[in-house]
């Protein structure tokens, strides 16, 4: 799977979830998807601290749920996928990008011109992800893969067609 | 770790001379990039990135060389922009370089990337590093314009060319 990959935050929330053994089929298929593309030498993958910081509060989440289907959802199980995440950054696996200069300045102006110019919503974490990645693609003069299921992107993506010059999106499940 | 993406963005029709100054720049270790057309400037300032701005005033496809000016200030007020021209007579100049969001303004020629230094290597320190807000927040605060005023010069400056 030769590329760049930027891993969104819904995508690694999506293989953690799918690493549960009563984990729904989608997530189940990102989860091995996901594992395959960071396991590929041909494959260039990349996280951003934010991203990081949203897999946290995101498996929180699942941490507090105590309806029956969580259950599987437990402290161990946290424990392994952030052991995983940090053991593919200790390996070179995946690669955290530099806090890009001038990174919220772009996001700010990603959120505002969604809204003002189309009457969309971007929200500032997808804006913060966008930006990073489209930084990612021009400073290595290549194309990324945002690795994602969230369609906020394909959205904007869809008003603003310059930013497939440096990005494409593609699902986790689909790796 | 990656290298910075490109920090300049040149916005001119004259594509052999754009060319020319994209490759010296890369020459010089500047990462610029080229639109040829208001619509692609506009387009690739705004996935981000570009601390400097040199746009030609007298590009085939605007009707207004200002108004681009004035959309790229909005998208990002503290990205410094370079208006330049090689059609405007001493007087037109001298308009040029005081209208409304002209950080500054230089003849079109040969030895422009000498003019430039200064905000070439200033664009490169602020590329690589966390944005100043004190100063984002100040060419925010800044980027209003007077329309009629910017009208106004903008037509002069029009005239101008046409009768050059």
């Amino acid at each position: 799977m030769m590329g760049h990959f930027y891993l969104e935050p819904t995508a690694l929330v999506d293989w953690a979830v799918g690493r549960a053994s009563a984990a729904p089929a989608p997530q189940q298929a990102a989860s091995a998807g996901i594992d395959r593309l960071v396991h590929d030498p041909s494959a260039s993958c990349a996280v951003a601290e934010v991203g990081l910081v949203e897999v946290h509060t995101s498996l929180c989440k699942y941490l507090m749920k105590t309806e029956p289907d969580f259950r599987a959802y437990d402290g161990p199980w946290m424990d392994a996928c952030l052991e995983d995440v940090m053991t593919w950054l200790a390996a070179g696996h995946v690669q955290m990008l530099p806090h890009a200069p001038g990174l919220f300045e772009t996001a700010m102006r990603h959120v505002t011109a969604a809204t003002r110019e189309h009457g969309r919503k971007f929200r500032s974490w997808d804006a913060l992800h966008l930006a990073h990645a489209v930084w990612w693609a021009r400073s290595i003069g290549s194309m990324v893969t945002v690795v994602t299921d969230d369609s906020a992107y394909a959205t904007f993506l869809g008003l603003y067609p310059v930013f497939g010059r440096f990005v494409q999106l593609q699902s986790p499940s689909t790796l | 770790m990656p290298m910075l993406p490109p920090t300049i963005l040149l916005i001119d029709d004259d594509v052999a001379w754009s060319e020319t100054v994209i490759d010296t720049l890369a020459s010089e270790g500047y990462a610029a990039e080229h639109a040829a057309t208001w619509e692609d400037g506009v387009e690739l300032f705004r996935v981000g990135g570009h601390e400097l701005v040199i746009a030609d005033y007298d590009l085939r496809d605007s009707k207004n060389g200002l108004r681009l000016l004035v959309t790229l200030k909005r998208l990002r007020p503290s990205t410094r922009l370079v208006l330049i021209s090689g059609a405007l007579p001493v007087e037109g100049q001298q308009l040029a370089a005081h209208a409304p969001t002209v950080d500054l303004f230089l003849v079109k020629r040969t030895t422009i990337i000498d003019d430039l230094k200064p905000e070439l290597e200033s664009a490169v320190e602020r590329a690589g590093r966390n944005a100043d807000w004190t100063k984002v927040a100040s060419a925010y605060l800044a980027q209003g314009v007077d329309n009629d005023q910017l009208t106004r010069i903008d037509q002069e400056l029009r005239d101008q060319v046409d009768r050059g």
